[in-house]
Order: C-alpha cells, then structure tokens, then sequence
C-alpha cells in the first residue's frame, strides 16, 4: 500500500538501510507505545515502503538486527497493516525464539491480546522451542485460547511438565470444568502416544494449586547463528499446513479468527403461562382467545413475508463481532450450487490446472484437474478438461472414456461432443463422428461448429447434406465469409459429382 | 326491532380472513423485492471481486498474499489495499475515506447489514520456462435471507 509520500528522511551520504538500524535503535530504546513514540514519524517513512519488499530482503535484514528490534518492528508492521499482517507475525515467531523469553513477553506486552493470539497462536502447532515458548508467552499475558483447539496443541506439546503447566494457563477459567470432562472422555480414546501427555496434562488441570509460570529453557544463539541468514530456520516458524486441512483450520481458530465459547444451554421454558395473564383470560370467551391467538401468529406472519422487500429497509442487524467462523457452506449466488470448502480446493486445482492447459503443459494440467476431481468428483469442468488433456497429448481412447464420462455427468456439456467427434474422426469412424457433431450443434448452434461438420460431410462427399446444413444457419451467418466460400465450393462438388 | 351489533368475535373472524386474503398479495410484493435485493448484492459482489482483481494486478508481485476464509469484513475492515481507504478525492491522506460509520454511513450500514467479506486464496504456479504466476481466487461472501452466499472470481498475476 502506498502512504502517498514521497518525502525521505536519509541523510546525504549515508545509505537508506544504515538510516533504518539508526532508527529502529532509537525507536527501540524509547518508551511507551510504538506507534506512539517520537521516532516512529520518521521511522515509518522507511519501514512502510519497504514492507512489500521480497521476503529475501526481511530474511536478509531481520537475523542481522538485535533480535528485541526485530520482534518490535515485525509486530508493529503486523499491527499497522492488515495485507501483510500473516507474513510479519511468522517473522515475529521466527524472532522471539532469538531472546530470552522473559523478555519477548515484555515487548509484546506492547501489542493488543489479539495481534499477538493471531501470531503466536498458530506457533502452539510448531515443534520446540517454539511451541513451548509461544505457550509460556500466551500464558504470561493472560490470554487464553478455545476448548476445542487443546486436543490439536497437545498432540503438539511435549509431554513435560514445564510446557503442559503453561499450556494449562491457557484454558479459560470458566471452561475448566468442560474442558477437564472432554478431556478425560477423549482419555480413553488416546492412543499410546498421545495418552501420557494427556494424562499429564489432566493432572495439572485438575490440581487446585497452580506452580509458577515455567520460563522455558533458553540458550544465547552462537555467534556465527546470529550472522544474516538466507532463511530462517524451518523450526523457527509455524507449520504451513494446507489450506482446508484440519491442521491449518486449527492454526486459523487459534490465531482468533473463530474463538466463540460455546453458547450456555438455553434455559428450558416451562410453557407455563403466568397466573395473573391466565386469571385475566378467564373471563373472556374460548373463541374470542383462539382469534386473539389466530391474529397475533398472523401479524408476525405476514411481517415476516413482507422483510426485505426494499433495499432501503433500515439496518437492524448489525454486523456481529465473533463471526469469524466460516460456514459449512455456502450457496453460490450464480449457479446456486452449493459451495464446500471442499469444492473450493477442487477449483482451486482447476484453476490452475487451466493454466497450465494454456501453456500447453498437458502432464501439469491432467495431474491438476485430477487432484481436483479427486476432491470434488462431481466437478465437471475438471473431468472435461481431462479429456481436453489427454485429447491434445495423443490419448484418444483415455479422450474418448473421459468425455463420455463428462457427458454422463451433464448431458448438456457443451463441446464434450466435438471432442468425441474429433476423436471419431481420427479413428476414421465416420457414423459416430457425424452423430457427434450434429449433438454438438443441436447444443450450440456454433457456427464454427457447423463448418467443422459441413466440412467433414464434404470429405465424405455427402454434399447436399453439408449444402443443406450451412443454408440452414441463422440468417446473422448468411454473409459469413467462410460459409460464403464453403457453400460455393460444396455446389460446385455437388455439379460434378452430378451425372 | 331487535338488532345486533356486530359482536367481538365476528371482527376478530373478518380480519382473520382479511389477512388470509392479504398473505398472497403481499407474498408477490415480497418475491419481487427479493428478486430486487439478490441482484443488488451481486451487482455489490461482483462489484467488489473486480475491484480486488484490478488492485492485485497493481500490487507488487511479493505483497499478493492469502486472505483465508471466512475472510475480511469490508465495513470496518483494517487498511488493506482493497477497501480502506475506499476513495480519496484530496490530494493527502487527511482526506482517505474508509467505511466506517463516521466517514461513509450509508454504505457502512448496507456493508454491515449483509456481512460482506472477503477472502483471497492464492496459489503460486512456477511453469516449464522459469516464468511463475499467482492464481487468485477472490470470494466475495455475504448473508441473504438466513443463507450464506458466495461469488468467487479467479484471477491471474504474473511476476512481471
């Protein structure tokens, strides 16, 4: 995003990543709020611009500073933009692991509880240390995370005391009682691995008296580790799982984006009207009350079939804050289909899969649309496409079988049929390969269609066919120049042909 | 002559009946408003999927990341590149509008009234010839008469 400025505060004859160490130090070193402090006017005019840059150049720039004014500056972008948000909070995870822990949890005590949750959430997946230590962080600021998150963090803990205390802290008060009675009927389920840590973990939750925060172990990188590096380390980072996956829903949720506690059962309503409304009704007629009750369920009625009817009906509904929970799925507002997470990783495949279609990478493409009808089997795009694929690398037979199979799956596919026309063709099986055709242009009505056809028919010397179905095209194509041209030659043929 | 007036009861029936009669007419009113409205939130989603398509093929390649699902609300969304500021008709950042309800109202409260949001999903495509490209898939979401809609878009950014 641009700022819209153009102003640079560098300083003749020093270079602009010398003014930026100059800066962050003395940022680093003021108090308060880092959005706040004097030096960030400055600061920002170097640091924004520079936030789109290519992750070689934070790889470069971030293991070469201190690694305190790493973690601020990663933290501090993540929280001033949204766009780049998920990419500086891995930085930050990369980062903290580089400081003593104490420490790391006193700088991000500078964050609001949810930036810091959406970035070191997800690092409770990662293996030590920064598992452990994003426990101990989230622990020393209070913040909790979601019941329904602990049995994906725990497979990810290890089972020792120190990491499970913390991890401990983690669960909302108010649902310990829940969560210890999930826990203990997932117990025994567990399965040898994972059981010990359980058991231990539902021993910490259960004991009454808490220990003291556990600092996680932490030894000063070597020298040569703090020089600049290519990357960080594959360990210093959360896990990218893949989209949809449970593992990536769960580091989605523990980032904030969907902790909703759930709802308190809802009271159970005795269906008992009060004494004084019931004495009020005895004095009036059966009838009477059952038009009374007949009226008020038809005003809410009528009420409701008549909402929505103007786009300028007033808001009633504000926006809820916790939505942040995506649905089962949705309804496509085009096609209406309804639309899985599912289904989205599948077009997601065919999407790309087109791609590689239109740079004539057949092998990437087939591999493509198969991964995405492997996800969504009814997706029909990707089962002709498959066709397409084989079609143009050489493989009729698997053409033909993935065409037909496209057909059953919707009759009224278009250009499924001139593929298998075409096919036909090549087989020098002329009876189908007709047959083909003339589905196709029932369906279409393409004109390019008709020619191909027409074309064909004249191969075969059926010209009066061929005559007969370009004279029938829409009137729009009568000057179309290459029906034009076709038709000639096909009456000329047709006088030869003719004793 | 002895004459009745016309008791409670009668009324309480000839209303009944009249809001029977009035339910059928007042349904055909209410499907053509629908009809009215479901095209309106398109008309903004498509709207929105082609605007976020055009910013993206502006963008630096590097910056084009993933927005996941269940995605960002438009109204009341933090600065991005898409939305927020939505217009700026000065020539500083003093006179950025956002949609919010301070600065634009009417449209904060339709944006908020349908929980408008959206998701980017980006894959990266390395091809054959060493060139590379992002597939983009922009999903526009919002709420419409208790269902939840959708309206994706795919687009492409090379790495030029």
């Amino acid at each position: 995003m641009s700022t819209g400025s153009t102003r640079s505060p560098g300083t003749a004859g020093s270079s602009p990543t010398q003014d930026l160490r100059k800066l962050l130090a003395a940022w680093a070193d003021e108090a308060g709020d880092p959005l706040q402090r004097p030096t960030w006017a400055d600061l920002q005019l170097l640091l924004l611009p520079l936030k789109g840059a290519p992750s070689a150049f934070w790889d470069t720039l971030l293991p070469s500073l201190p690694p305190s004014q790493a973690l601020l500056a990663t933290m501090t972008l993540a929280r001033f933009d949204a766009t780049v948000r998920a990419a500086f909070l891995k930085r930050a995870c990369s980062v903290a692991p580089l400081m003593p822990p104490s420490q790391a949890a006193v700088l991000l005590k500078l964050f609001p509880h949810d930036l810091v949750l959406a970035g070191f959430g997800p690092a409770l997946l990662a293996p030590p240390p920064l598992g452990p230590l994003a426990a101990y962080l989230l622990a020393r600021l209070g913040i909790t995370i979601s019941p329904g998150d602990l049995p994906a963090v725990l497979t990810a803990t290890p089972p020792a005391s120190a990491p499970l205390e913390n991890l401990a802290r983690l669960v909302p008060p108010d649902q310990l009682a829940a969560v210890i009675e999930d826990l203990t009927a997932s117990l025994a389920s567990a399965s040898g691995a994972s059981r010990p840590a359980l058991e231990m973990f539902l021993n910490i939750l259960r004991s009454e008296r808490r220990s003291e925060l556990a600092e996680p172990a932490w030894a000063r990188p070597a020298p040569d580790q703090e020089q600049p590096q290519a990357r960080p380390p594959a360990s210093g980072a959360p896990p990218t799982p893949r989209p949809g996956s449970p593992l990536a829903q769960a580091q989605a949720r523990l980032s904030g984006m969907a902790v909703e506690t759930p709802a308190p059962a809802a009271t159970k309503v005795s269906g008992i009207l009060p004494q004084g409304l019931l004495d009020l009704a005895s004095g009036i007629d059966r009838h009477v009350l059952i038009g009374i009750g007949a009226i008020v369920i038809s005003i809410p009625l009528v009420l409701l079939s008549t909402t929505g009817v103007s786009p300028d009906a007033p808001v009633a509904t504000p926006m809820p804050r916790k939505v942040d929970k995506a649905p089962k799925y949705w309804t496509d507002a085009v096609s209406k289909r309804r639309i899985t997470h599912e289904f989205l990783a599948a077009d997601n495949d065919f999407q790309m899969g087109e791609m590689f279609l239109v740079r004539q990478e057949y092998g990437e493409a087939l591999s493509l649309f198969r991964d995405a009808l492997s996800r969504d089997p009814e997706h029909v795009g990707a089962q002709f496409r498959i066709g397409c694929c084989l079609f143009l690398s050489g493989d009729r037979q698997g053409a033909a079988k993935a065409m037909t199979t496209a057909l059953e799956m919707q009759q009224d596919l278009p250009e499924a049929h001139l593929y298998l026309a075409r096919i036909a063709a090549a087989n020098d099986e002329w009876e189908p390969c007709l047959a083909h055709y003339q589905k196709e242009f029932e369906l279409t009505g393409e004109i390019l269609v008709a020619l191909e056809y027409a074309g064909v028919l004249r191969k075969l010397g059926r010209f009066p066919e061929a005559i007969a179905l370009l004279s029938g095209l829409p009137p729009r194509f009568a000057g179309h120049l290459e029906v034009v041209n076709l038709l000639a030659q096909l009456r000329d043929d047709a006088k030869e042909q003719s004793p | 002559m002895n004459r009745r007036a016309v008791s409670f009861v009668e009324i309480v029936i000839a209303l009944g009946i009249l809001i029977v009669c009035m339910v059928p007419v007042l349904t055909m009113f209410g499907s053509a408003g629908r009809a009215v409205l479901k095209s309106q939130n398109l008309g903004f989603a498509i709207g929105f999927a082609h605007r976020i398509s055009q910013h993206l093929l502006a963008m630096p390649f590097e910056s084009v990341t993933e927005v996941p699902l269940p995605g960002q609300p438009v109204a009341d969304g933090p600065d991005d590149e898409f939305f927020n500021p939505v217009s700026n008709f000065g020539t500083t950042g003093a006179n950025a509008l956002r949609i919010t309800k301070a600065q634009t109202p009417d449209l904060w409260a339709f944006l908020r009234k349908y929980e408008f949001r959206y998701a980017l999903i980006v894959n990266n495509v390395n091809f054959a010839a060493g060139d590379r490209m992002k597939c983009v898939g922009i999903i526009i979401t919002w709420k419409e008469g208790g269902k939840d809609l959708l309206y994706k878009l795919y687009t492409y950014v090379p790495d030029i």
